[in-house]
């Protein structure tokens, strides 16, 4: 969750954050446009990540509650 | 889950891993396989992977039918960490320190050149610009650029899909410098909120016990007031803690009426709503309360305000005088008890030395002198005083022409570098302002010619000198390491012009 004056300050530079949401979510959903892959994308996931990735993304973990 | 986690086997499940490319992570990724941990693995990685990694990877599993486990291999080039939506680092410790070792490699500079050519192509990719690229001529630029160039072309070329996410003209500017541009600046104590919070205690994107935690995506006091100086933001941080405080201050107040039974429901309802909001501003802001309890505090026992003042005022007029001797002199006997205020004392008598184009003997003797009489340990100063040497003996085997340009090019990097450095600084300041980098960066980015600069163009793939935009996004990356006093300058200076800086420390 981001609050208002958060929001706000961050609406010029957002460009990267949307881009890095998109990288994570696509990630998620697999990237799927064929319907073959239905089972893989609803079985169960884990991410699995190193020290260093944890640095970066673990703030959009917690924005995107994933 | 952190991949050095140990783990047995978890049936149904896909994992997704997301970690750098290294041989370490495929090492464990392969072990998995083998253990048969998952069913399915999803690998994705935070930058390309170098092709021996890979070679190495499948011909150990070739011969098994392991790999028919791998769902598919990704890559996304996130290899940077955000400090701010504005800041970001590649996460390169003691870069200076590094290119100035004196048995330092050639290969090893070109590593250091290829993770900067990797990282910036990374942040361009996620932001989705291709820049123009503006450089000093006869440096070593031209090594970053082409690898950045190399991973662009390497893109196009197997996805070419990927071109029409990018915009078809180059609309930003990244200037790529080296470090010597601007040395003092590096020393300064600035008056900023994030520079005083770096400097003082250091940041950091996760729990750390001494460094100051930096969560750039709910931190708005962060985000809003970085380069702001301090006693501004202080204010706004008390500002916003007393409107929290009145916010919520009905809950504890027994003593209401019964007619205003209403109103406090009302307020109750009101608050309940926005809980969420006001839980991530009340920790926000008890985080900044608590390190500006110590801020002050050093600020007081250090006289960091004196410093910050003098140090102002030599930086802006690029030159000392008798008088800025005499109130060095003034700051050094105030002799703080403050563990930290020797450490000032000769990052101030730095700056004062290294700001002279040449220091007369008697000058020196004079900064001698202080180290000696103030207890201050001067191997930096030695050093710095040995490198300016070896500059001024490049200066003159350079106005000799005797520096080779077909000769040893380890030799070359060191000689082009000093070339550049000896007529670079004063010959580039047009304004009065206490960062060059910061000057440079707004001509550079305004309609300003700015001599013995270069553009490279990465859509034509070629040096275009006739660009000449007036820039409105700017990306800056420093060869050796950034500050964020720096970038303290810079964007106050192009906020001014409606410009928007992205930087590297």
């Amino acid at each position: 969750m981001i609050n208002n004056d958060g929001l706000e300050s961050l609406q010029n530079s957002l460009d990267i954050l949307k881009s890095l949401q998109k990288t994570i979510n696509n990630i998620f959903n697999l990237e799927l446009t064929e319907g073959e892959n239905e089972e893989l994308q609803s079985c169960f996931k884990i991410l699995i990540f190193d020290d260093y990735v944890y640095e970066i993304i673990c703030p959009l973990l917690k924005v995107f509650k994933i | 889950m952190n991949i050095r986690e140990v783990r047995s086997r978890v049936p149904d499940v896909m994992a997704i891993y997301l970690v750098a490319p290294t041989e370490e992570n495929f090492k464990i990724i392969e072990n998995d396989l083998n253990q048969n941990i998952f069913d399915n693995f999803y690998l994705n990685f935070i930058d390309k992977v170098d092709d021996y990694i890979f070679q190495n990877f499948f011909s150990n599993l070739i011969n098994t039918n392991r790999y028919q486990r791998i769902y598919r291999i990704s890559v996304h080039p996130i290899d940077f960490l955000m400090f701010h939506p504005k800041l970001f680092t590649l996460n390169i410790e003691n870069s200076y320190q590094f290119l100035n070792l004196p048995g330092i490699q050639e290969n090893e500079i070109n590593n250091y050149y290829n993770k900067i050519g990797k990282g910036l192509y990374n942040l361009l990719y996620t932001l989705k610009t291709i820049p123009v690229i503006k450089y000093r001529q006869n440096w070593f630029a031209e090594n970053i650029i082409k690898v950045v160039q190399d991973n662009f072309n390497y893109l196009f070329d197997k996805f070419p899909e990927i071109k029409e996410e990018f915009p078809r003209k180059n609309n930003a500017l990244l200037i790529i410098l080296d470090r010597d541009t601007d040395i003092p600046i590096m020393l300064h104590h600035a008056g900023s909120l994030g520079s005083m919070v770096n400097d003082l205690f250091g940041i950091s994107r996760k729990k750390n016990d001494k460094k100051f935690e930096i969560d750039p995506h709910v931190d708005y006091i962060w985000n809003t007031y970085l380069t702001t100086d301090y006693p501004t933001a202080h204010g706004k941080i008390s500002e916003d803690l007393k409107g929290i405080i009145e916010k919520t201050d009905f809950l504890n107040n027994s003593n209401s009426k019964s007619e205003d039974i209403e109103k406090v429901s009302e307020q109750i309802n009101s608050t309940l709503d926005n809980i969420r909001d006001i839980t991530i501003r009340q920790t926000v802001l008890k985080n900044h309360a608590n390190s500006a309890e110590k801020l002050s505090n050093e600020i007081k026992t250090r006289f960091l305000d004196k410093f910050y003042d003098l140090e102002f005022t030599i930086l802006s007029n690029r030159k000392s005088s008798k008088e800025t001797y005499k109130k060095l002199v003034d700051i050094l006997g105030l002799k703080s008890t403050n563990t930290n205020y020797k450490n000032d004392c000769l990052r101030l008598i730095l700056i004062y030395y290294l700001i002279q184009n040449k220091a007369s003997n008697e000058e020196l003797n004079n900064i001698e002198n202080l180290f000696n009489e103030y207890g201050i340990n001067k191997n930096s100063f030695e050093y710095l005083k040995q490198k300016k040497s070896f500059e001024e003996s490049m200066k003159k085997d350079n106005n000799s022409n005797s520096i080779n340009e077909g000769g040893n090019s380890f030799f070359n990097y060191f000689a082009n570098k000093s070339k550049n450095l000896i007529k670079g600084v004063s010959s580039l300041m047009s304004s009065e302002q206490p960062s060059t980098v910061a000057d440079i960066v707004n001509n550079l980015s305004s309609k300003k010619n700015v001599n013995s600069f270069s553009s490279y163009n990465l859509l034509k793939k070629s040096i275009d000198d006739n660009i000449n935009n007036n820039f409105e996004q700017v990306i800056v990356f420093m060869v050796g390491g950034g500050s964020l006093a720096e970038f303290e300058y810079i964007d106050q200076l192009l906020m001014q012009n409606h410009k928007n800086v992205y930087y590297f420390i």
